[in-house]
């Protein structure tokens, strides 16, 4: 199947606040495969959770898909109507978010729950209705499912309830799994637990997974692809081990050059002069520019494309013959150096 | 064992008891306790970075908290360059703890949200009525920390997490600590700004012959900073020893499941994973024996039974497990 | 690289927008309170001006009559005009009802502060002191303070202070609990802080804005409670044009002459109403705005 499973192009995400608009994200575009498990990694402030609440239009009030086209299985999602929306929900693309606490009503036994999603769109008969959420349970790892069914969400600890989060999103077999931060909360070692699991999901049912993690290690254990999000944009995006072997793009190259690992032990830790810039105040052309240790005047004064082979693009003028980065002069900052 | 130990703990318990009513006092009935830290020995030698590395449960904030004196211990005692802080009067054990501070782990939270930068820096000498003389300014507080000298007029919501970060460091700083306690020095931090405090942490232990105990769950972090590595594991100490032997040869399987999660990012995958099934048990209700023996792969019947004491099987390196040389044959195996 | 100049929905344009006031002024709620409070306040200040008459002048031959136009909103059982005992009463409810939710909240915020910092047996104790103040029917407890003291406004303001410490106390006391749990104070605690140092320059100033927003709200119960008293003869005495007073005086003639009865108990509740949104929509303000505006 060539098509992709969703497709992004172009997207803007605007917020309203304070009177000014807050660009929280820029022209972003991405494809992704059915079956595939696409990371979405950044820091924080780059947009990436805006991305999962953008994609199942849950944008609080003061939130706005700009611009750009949403693709879901060929259709136009971001012109979808509430009930369309509704139905898209949780059968076509699900979400799973960091908190499984917060994400689950304490007033509501885990089972009640899972059954009032089911129910929500219609799938299957009444009447087995508890034997798959107890399967469900099941396969998702949760001992005791036919007793913790009844259970309420505090009676379970972190992790039980985040794969209790895995099997709502599941239930409902969806195309699209949307995971937002979903280990950062656990323990490293429950961590591998539920990235064995996803991994398992993804070979039993197909299911896409669209991984928004601000952790490299996590999501180089898991992702077939990624796009790396800066300042809302995105900066590159490649198979994973070719990000994570030969990255291009500056900002990516840092951030790498930044995790410490005992093999790291000698040396000093790469970090990136300055700060994330706010989003209300970015520089005008390329986003990274003043923090960027290859920057040329060109940077600040052409704003970068992203360009490149299907899959690969990056969006940096050092890769674009076109940009004149080259002929470009180094801009003063670079030549004041970088520590 | 070390001869110039700064820190020194001796069967360390910090238990926390539920609080009873009026009726269960009377009545005597005997509250459920979380024992938190059941039971640590360790040894911190002047100069060195010692990484505690754990999970939730775990008990290492606890025990953190119990050496500074934020939480006074159930049994045990702490000695401070020699001194026994349960014994010492009061205004010793004022003198000892200025010589240890701790960094705490929420950059933003850890400052008192209505004060400026300037006086919380100055705030540790308002406190102990330090005279001019001996307080560094704030200026060369932040220096320290290489932070600009306008950040002083700012509150701490203006301020970036690694910002915070800096200013909790310089506030420890102030009082020229010999021993420093950095709770999870880079939670709630970025890639960037992380990297940065673990250069500094790194470059403030060169410059002011600090001794360091880094409290953290990051197995990286530990790698990269710490010259002895101890594994906590419900309350107690699994595994100590030498960074590189820990990383080349770890003796306890929970040390050998925590280094097998990091992933080797530019390395392709790691094949050999160690997958703990389960949870970690509640620290209310520590399983008998071997208190790891419900995730153990390598657990008999005897882990049920008997629970292991740390002995040493190498020059610097414990371990606490009734199998670690088959637990060692299989690391070095793969 | 120029965002899209796609225009955003009306709703999402006004979510974010302006400074507290000018946010508080847009909701309707809050609109109505500012407008309220601002009109007290020009009454306080400028009440002789405002008033047409001396609100002590009697005109006995047009006692009881109805609105008209020499007096605008009527007349009482001795011929004064009621706008200008209305207006002169707004000095007399302040009067209270400000040193009564001032004292209060000092009242109220040391004992606070006491039980939620100590904790334990001072907790314990604090909190049977409150219950114990507050089981009291508040009009015995406010019979047997002014029987002691005399009735006049001071007094009235004491009572009042007193009836409400408790309620500020538990406030503050749940604030003091959350803050302590705070990390700073903590990492103040392991800097050697005195734990009155901490009280004073830590807690206090954390929990005062909540605190602030409660008093806005509270207010009108001060304003309520004075004139309940003064109605039943407890509090300021006639000819002080308290609301209570007036309320008192026209309720004998309600029946044929409701006026009084009815402006008094409008501008109550105007009053009461205005407090009551200003606060809250001060609150709604405050709290989620904090919170992430851009989430």
């Amino acid at each position: 199947m060539n098509e992709p499973l969703l497709s992004v192009e172009g997207l803007d995400v605007v917020y309203r606040t304070r009177g000014r608009r807050l660009p929280a994200i820029t022209d972003l575009s991405f494809d992704v495969a059915p079956g595939e498990i696409l990371g979405i990694v950044g820091e924080s402030g780059c947009g990436k959770s805006t991305l999962g609440l953008a994609l199942l239009r849950l944008l609080p009030q003061n939130g706005e898909l700009a611009a750009g086209r949403l693709r879901f299985r060929g259709r136009d999602i971001a012109a979808f109507d509430r009930e369309q929306l509704r139905r898209i929900r949780g059968s076509g693309i699900a979400m799973i978010f960091q908190d499984p606490l917060t994400s689950l009503n304490p007033t509501l036994t885990v089972g009640a729950q899972l059954r009032d999603a089911l129910r929500a769109h219609d799938r299957g008969p009444a009447r087995d209705r508890r034997g798959r959420i107890v399967a469900m349970l099941e396969q998702v790892g949760i001992p005791d499912a036919a007793d913790r069914v009844d259970r309420y969400p505090h009676e379970l600890s972190g992790g039980m309830r985040q794969r209790v989060m895995i099997a709502m999103a599941l239930l409902l077999e969806p195309a699209l799994l949307v995971a937002d931060e979903p280990t950062s909360a656990l323990d490293v070692t429950l961590q591998m637990q539920i990235l064995e699991l996803l991994r398992v999901l993804r070979r039993t049912h197909g299911t896409a997974i669209l991984f928004i993690s601000h952790d490299l290690g996590v999501v180089s254990e898991i992702c077939d692809r990624a796009v790396v999000m800066y300042a809302g944009r995105a900066v590159e995006e490649g198979d994973i081990r070719a990000i994570f072997k030969e990255a291009r793009h500056p900002y990516t190259q840092a951030l790498l050059a930044s995790i410490p690992s005992w093999r790291r032990r000698g040396e000093e830790l790469g970090s990136i002069r300055g700060r994330v810039p706010s989003l209300f105040d970015l520089p005008p052309a390329c986003a990274f520019a003043d923090r960027c240790p290859h920057a040329r005047a060109v940077c600040r004064e052409q704003a970068p494309r992203y360009l490149g082979p299907a899959g690969q693009r990056v969006r940096c003028h050092i890769y674009d013959s076109a940009s004149g980065y080259s002929s470009s002069r180094p801009s003063a900052a670079t030549q004041a150096g970088v520590r | 064992m070390s001869s110039e130990s700064l820190l020194h703990l001796r069967g360390v318990r910090t238990y926390f008891f539920d609080k009873r009513g009026l009726a269960a006092q009377v009545l005597r009935h005997e509250g459920g306790a979380v024992h938190a830290v059941d039971g640590v020995d360790l040894d911190i030698p002047r100069g060195q970075i010692v990484g505690l590395v754990g999970e939730s449960g775990s008990g290492k904030t606890t025990l953190a908290r119990t050496i500074v004196g934020l939480q006074r211990p159930t049994a045990g005692d702490v000695l401070f360059d020699g001194r026994d802080l349960g014994r010492a009067s009061r205004a010793e054990l004022r003198r000892l703890r200025r010589r240890m501070q701790m960094i705490f782990q929420e950059p933003h939270a850890s400052l008192s949200p209505r004060h400026r930068v300037d006086s919380l820096l100055s705030e540790p000498y308002r406190i102990h009525r330090i005279p001019p003389e001996e307080r560094s300014s704030v200026g060369e507080l932040l220096e320290m920390v290489e932070l600009s000298p306008e950040i002083a007029s700012h509150f701490p919501h203006q301020l970036s997490g690694g910002q915070a970060r800096r200013v909790g460091i310089a506030r420890a700083l102030a009082l020229h600590p010999e021993f420093v306690v950095a709770d999870e020095p880079t939670s709630g931090l970025d890639a960037s700004a992380s990297a940065a405090v673990l250069n500094l942490i790194k470059r403030l232990r060169e410059r002011l012959g600090l001794t360091y105990l880094v409290i953290t769950h990051d197995l990286n972090v530990v790698g990269y900073l710490a010259d002895t590595i101890a594994v906590m594991y419900l309350g107690l100490l699994v595994e100590i020893g030498p960074a590189e032997r820990i990383y080349a040869s770890p003796a306890h399987p929970y040390t050998q499941a925590l280094l097998s999660a990091l992933p080797e990012p530019g390395d392709g995958r790691v094949e050999r994973r160690l997958v703990l099934p389960g949870e970690i048990p509640s620290p209310r209700t520590p399983p008998d024996g071997c208190r790891f023996h419900t995730r153990c792969p390598y657990a008999q019947e005897r882990s049920r039974l008997e629970s292991p004491r740390l002995e040493q099987i190498e020059p610097d390196h414990l371990v606490a497990c009734h199998f670690w040389r088959e637990v060692r044959a299989a690391a070095t195996a793969s | 690289m120029a965002v899209s100049a796609a225009p955003l929905s009306r709703r999402a344009r006004l979510a974010g927008r302006g400074s507290l006031l000018v946010r508080v002024a847009r909701t309707p709620a809050g609109l109505f309170g500012l407008v309220v409070v601002t009109g007290l306040l020009v009454l306080v200040a400028f009440a002789p001006l405002i008033a047409p008459y001396d609100p002590a002048h009697q005109d006995i031959v047009n006692r009881l009559h109805g609105p008209s136009a020499n007096h605008l909103l009527g007349t009482d059982q001795l011929g004064r005009d009621l706008l200008s005992r209305l207006v002169f009463g707004v000095r007399i409810e302040l009067r209270v009802a400000v040193p009564a939710t001032i004292g209060a909240l000092a009242l109220g915020l040391l004992l606070g502060l006491a039980a939620g910092y100590l904790g334990g047996r001072a907790d314990n104790a604090l909190i049977v002191v409150m219950d114990a103040i507050q089981a009291f029917p508040a009009v015995i407890l406010a019979l047997t303070i002014l029987a002691l003291l005399g009735p006049s406004l001071r007094n009235v303001a004491i009572v009042l202070a007193v009836a409400f410490a408790p309620a500020y106390a538990r406030v503050t006391r749940a604030l003091v609990l959350a803050v302590k749990q705070n990390p700073y104070i903590e990492a103040e605690r392991s800097l050697g802080a005195s734990t009155s140092r901490i009280i004073l320059v830590h807690i206090v100033p954390n929990i005062l804005p909540p605190l602030l927003t409660l008093v806005a709200m509270n207010l009108p119960s001060a304003i309520g409670a004075e004139a309940g008293l003064s109605f039943l003869g407890l509090g300021v005495q006639p000819p002080t044009p308290s609301w209570g007073v007036i309320l008192a005086d026209g309720f004998e003639y309600v029946r044929d002459a409701p006026w009084a009865v009815v402006w008094t108990g409008l501008t109550l509740m105007a009053t009461t109403l205005g407090f009551t949104f200003l606060g809250e929509a001060l609150r709604d303000q405050l709290d989620p705005r904090l919170a992430g505006a851009l989430h």
